[in-house]
């Protein structure tokens, strides 16, 4: 009885954490992937929360790029790879123990990571009513995007 | 006990016994004697290894970032775990109480799997250590230890405790 029951288990398991009995094989810990949630604009500026949901455990994710576009796509702020390794410490508010910070060359987002990110310069401040477009890029190229309305 | 070799299941599952043991005693042997991975200050912290597992557990989300909300009782937990693992590990491998220290072997191995089940990246790492502790963890419950053990050395001794009703044998 145990020992079907641990089996049904086993492939329960493998069913749901890889896709391993029927439809597409999965393996969450190959690419890197990024959450954006809350996203907001107003009088405070521009803040975000950010979630590393997937890719390798020991390693990266690399965030090379912060871009934020209008309904245009005009760029209308866009911190580079070298703004984020610079990036200061009351832009990133953590909430847990594996925390976002910026590294040698870029801002770094560890597995599990979650952090309320903060920019308030003035030309965030000074941005019109509208809907814009946020986009974060790992240094793989992959990319996510998040639409605010101000 | 003049159990024919055959006969004694438990000597027969010596090896997974040994290996099973050495895997759980070996995680407290490296975090604190190899290294010092219970300071959250030093890179390698478990609680950050921990906080890893967050996104795509099965089951116990809740529990875990509770625990990495709160950092303070996430240590306690670590310490707690990695002690908890380090006495299973011993005890499986010498043969001590190990049907209740199978129950252990189970129990972490379940926690292994639904937190971490989804990790690994050339293999299916994590499922597999944790369904296969699982299954472990039961057939050392149903064998216990057999005739190389310590368990079985005390009960040839007649101690006191081997006489009561109780989990080991």
């Amino acid at each position: 009885m145990g020992s079907f029951f641990i089996f049904g288990l086993t492939l329960y398991t493998n069913q749901v954490f890889h896709g391993g009995l029927w439809g597409t094989l999965h393996n969450k810990s190959v690419k890197p992937k990024l959450e954006i949630t809350e996203g907001k604009l107003n009088e405070n500026g521009l803040s975000f929360d950010v979630f590393r949901v997937e890719g390798v455990d020991v390693y990266g994710a690399w965030i090379i790029g912060i871009e934020l576009k209008d309904a245009q796509n005009n760029v209308v702020m866009n911190y580079t790879q070298d703004q984020l390794a610079k990036l200061p410490e009351h832009a990133i508010e953590n909430y847990y123990i594996a925390k976002v910070k910026p590294g040698k060359h870029s801002l770094i987002a560890p597995l599990g990571a979650k952090a309320k990110m903060k920019f308030n310069s003035s030309d965030i401040l000074k941005l019109p009513s509208g809907t814009y477009t946020l986009k974060m890029t790992d240094i793989s190229g992959a990319s996510w995007e998040h639409q605010i309305n101000k | 006990m003049n159990l024919h070799i055959k006969n004694d299941s438990g000597f027969l599952a010596l090896a997974v016994r040994m290996v099973i043991g050495w895997t759980y005693f070996s995680a407290f042997f490296r975090r604190t004697l190899l290294a010092n991975k219970l300071d959250p200050e030093l890179p390698g912290y478990i609680g950050e290894k921990f906080n890893h597992f967050l996104p795509n557990a099965l089951g116990i989300k809740p529990i875990i970032q509770y625990l990495v909300e709160n950092p303070d009782i996430l240590y306690y937990n670590m310490v707690a775990f990695t002690i908890i693992e380090g006495i299973v590990g011993l005890f499986i491998i010498f043969g001590l109480f190990t049907r209740l220290m199978s129950i252990g072997v189970f129990g972490l191995a379940m926690g292994i799997l639904l937190g971490s089940g989804w990790i690994g990246t050339t293999c299916l790492d994590e499922w597999q250590i944790g369904v296969l502790g699982i299954a472990t963890g039961f057939l050392l419950f149903l064998t216990g230890s057999g005739r190389v053990s310590l368990d079985n050395y005390l009960m040839n001794r007649n101690v006191a405790f081997t006489k009561r009703n109780g989990l080991h044998g």
